[in-house]
């Protein structure tokens, strides 16, 4: 595994990858830290982490679409799928190369708290749980967009995808679905990805939140096993 | 050492492998013969468990894939058509993640390296490499792991000819101390360093030999070219008159004055003292050109895959 994550890791940084994630993301909550933290003169850095899931659905896709839909695209799956080394290592190696580069990024919008606490006291329990709440919807996410990349040979066809679905994700998240049904109700409910993270947000940590995304996780990384073991038998 | 039973590889309801059984034993060097599209792909890549057998089973000493992916993938270093190589990587970044996915020691790398020739190119991004560096980088990628079995598919197509000699070179130099399975639809190149033949035709196996034996296989009749120079009515007179001579056919003569035939001779009769003392004693006759005809993998691949394949339409 530690093969894979070392080589995605060189992929994601020789080529403008990683570069590009990191800067839009840093670029965007710049541009909110300056607007509505330097400007108004306000301590809260809530306005940028309740704007940033919306640009991790956005961009998160970039890190993704690539992963395996360009292994297949290159054949160089069959040098992966040849060597002696499990499918789920392969699987569970990219992903934790997508989140540590999405890590990174995380880690460093740690500077805006920091230069707050220089004029003012910041709630630093609830940074904390913003944190740990993009971590666990990152890789969530990631998990999602490992599996489409997956399922096709073209990654910008699995980027649009991922995008599409995050997207659907995301707005069932702002709204609760009143179809009459109540089992419809909740599966719409646990598609809204963002629900579980607004609670983070508020600075809550609830061990059925940080479930919900681990589970996600572990579904979608497990499905992309499955789905690249069943590719060689179909 | 390799025991492949009765392979069979269905894509919905069309049958790309029906039954294919064959073995590769322990030192050989066993070509893999077959027009494009008649299963050879299909069969390396299960054989190396890219992709599953309908049915069906692939053994190496006695592993089954089915049992220990593994253990038996450890066994096995393979080139497919296209050479798996990532274009941003170089060289030896490039073997370094191999090593790291085939579980081997880095420390071998530089000992490949050297093998395949590669060494000087070591440091240079992938995507810059000429075509048949490319390919030497994949074979190199396939002895990561000092693996017993190489297989190789087509490791010599779309090369031009300096690099074909290169390539064959550092094939005939692997084939010393391993056993390799090499596919090509490029025949003469499979008779210069296979000790051992299988042909394959519509995901069927229709022959299976050395490249003498198949070739005595089809060679029914012997075939001569002659040129003789003299009157045309007069030399065939004369060629009729010849005991073991079958039949004849007059072709295209590049000399003014002379007459080229392709004659063909009974079975196991060698015409050519006959030939040569009947227009000696003719004195205005004398034979300017006089070669047989070999059989090539050629001929017998066409007239194997063409019976069989005309049988099955």
């Amino acid at each position: 595994m530690n093969a894979i994550i070392k080589k995605e890791l060189r992929v994601y940084f020789n080529t403008p990858i990683a570069w590009v994630f990191i800067a839009v993301l840093m670029c965007v909550s710049g541009l909110f830290f300056t607007m509505f933290n330097l400007f108004i003169g306000n301590s809260s850095v809530r306005v940028i982490f309740g704007v940033l899931p919306f640009v991790f659905v956005i961009m998160i896709p970039l890190l993704t679409m690539r992963l395996f839909a360009e292994e297949r695209s290159l054949k160089t799956d069959q040098l992966l799928l040849t060597a002696p080394i499990n499918v789920s290592a392969i699987v569970w190696g990219k992903f934790v190369a997508a989140v540590v580069v999405f890590g990174i990024a995380v880690v460093l919008m740690m500077i805006y708290p920091i230069i707050l606490s220089f004029y003012s006291e910041v709630a630093w329990g609830s940074v904390m749980t913003n944190n740990i709440g993009f971590f666990l919807l990152g890789a969530a996410l990631i998990s999602i967009g490992i599996f489409i990349s997956s399922l096709t040979e073209n990654q910008f066809t699995a980027g649009i995808i991922t995008i599409a679905v995050l997207l659907v994700m995301f707005l069932l998240s702002g709204i609760s679905v009143s179809s009459g049904y109540e089992s419809i109700d909740k599966v719409m409910s646990y598609i809204g990805i963002l629900k579980a993270f607004d609670r983070f947000y508020i600075g809550i940590i609830n061990l059925v939140d940080v479930l919900y995304y681990l589970s996600i996780t572990l579904i979608f990384v497990l499905l992309t096993v499955f789905r690249i073991e069943r590719r060689r038998v179909k | 050492m390799i025991k492949v039973k009765n392979l069979t590889k269905k894509y919905g309801s069309k049958t790309v492998l029906n039954d294919v059984s064959f073995t590769i034993n322990q030192g050989e060097i066993l070509g893999f013969l077959g027009p494009n599209g008649a299963g050879k792909s299909t069969t390396m890549n299960i054989m190396t468990g890219y992709i599953a057998a309908t049915s069906g089973s692939v053994e190496i000493d006695g592993i089954d894939i089915m049992d220990d992916a593994k253990a038996y993938k450890k066994k096995i270093g393979y080139l497919p058509e296209i050479p798996p190589l990532y274009n941003d990587m170089t060289v030896a970044e490039y073997m370094e993640f191999v090593c790291g996915i085939k579980y081997a020691d880095t420390s071998c790398i530089d000992k490949i390296l050297e093998e395949v020739r590669i060494t000087d190119v070591k440091d240079r991004l992938i995507k810059n490499l000429s075509k048949g560096y490319r390919q030497r980088v994949g074979i190199a990628q396939a002895l990561v792991g000092d693996p017993d079995l190489l297989i190789l598919d087509e490791p010599t197509v779309g090369l031009d000819p300096m690099q074909i000699i290169d390539i064959r070179n550092v094939i005939s130099e692997l084939g010393k101390k391993k056993t390799l399975f090499i596919s090509s639809h490029i025949l003469s190149e499979i008779s210069q360093v296979c000790d051992r033949v299988i042909i394959i035709n519509k995901g069927k196996l229709v022959a299976e030999d050395t490249p003498k034996n198949l070739a005595t296989l089809v060679s029914g009749k012997n075939k001569y070219s002659v040129c003789i120079e003299g009157g045309k009515e007069k030399i065939e007179k004369l060629l009729s008159s010849i005991q073991g001579i079958e039949r004849f056919e007059e072709k295209a003569s590049s000399e003014a004055g002379s007459c080229e035939y392709i004659i063909y001779a009974k079975n196991g009769v060698d015409i050519r003292k006959s030939l040569f003392k009947a227009v000696a004693v003719n004195d205005d006759m004398a034979i300017l050109m006089f070669k047989t005809f070999d059989v090539t993998l050629e001929d017998i691949f066409i007239s194997l895959t063409e019976e069989k394949g005309g049988e099955k339409e």
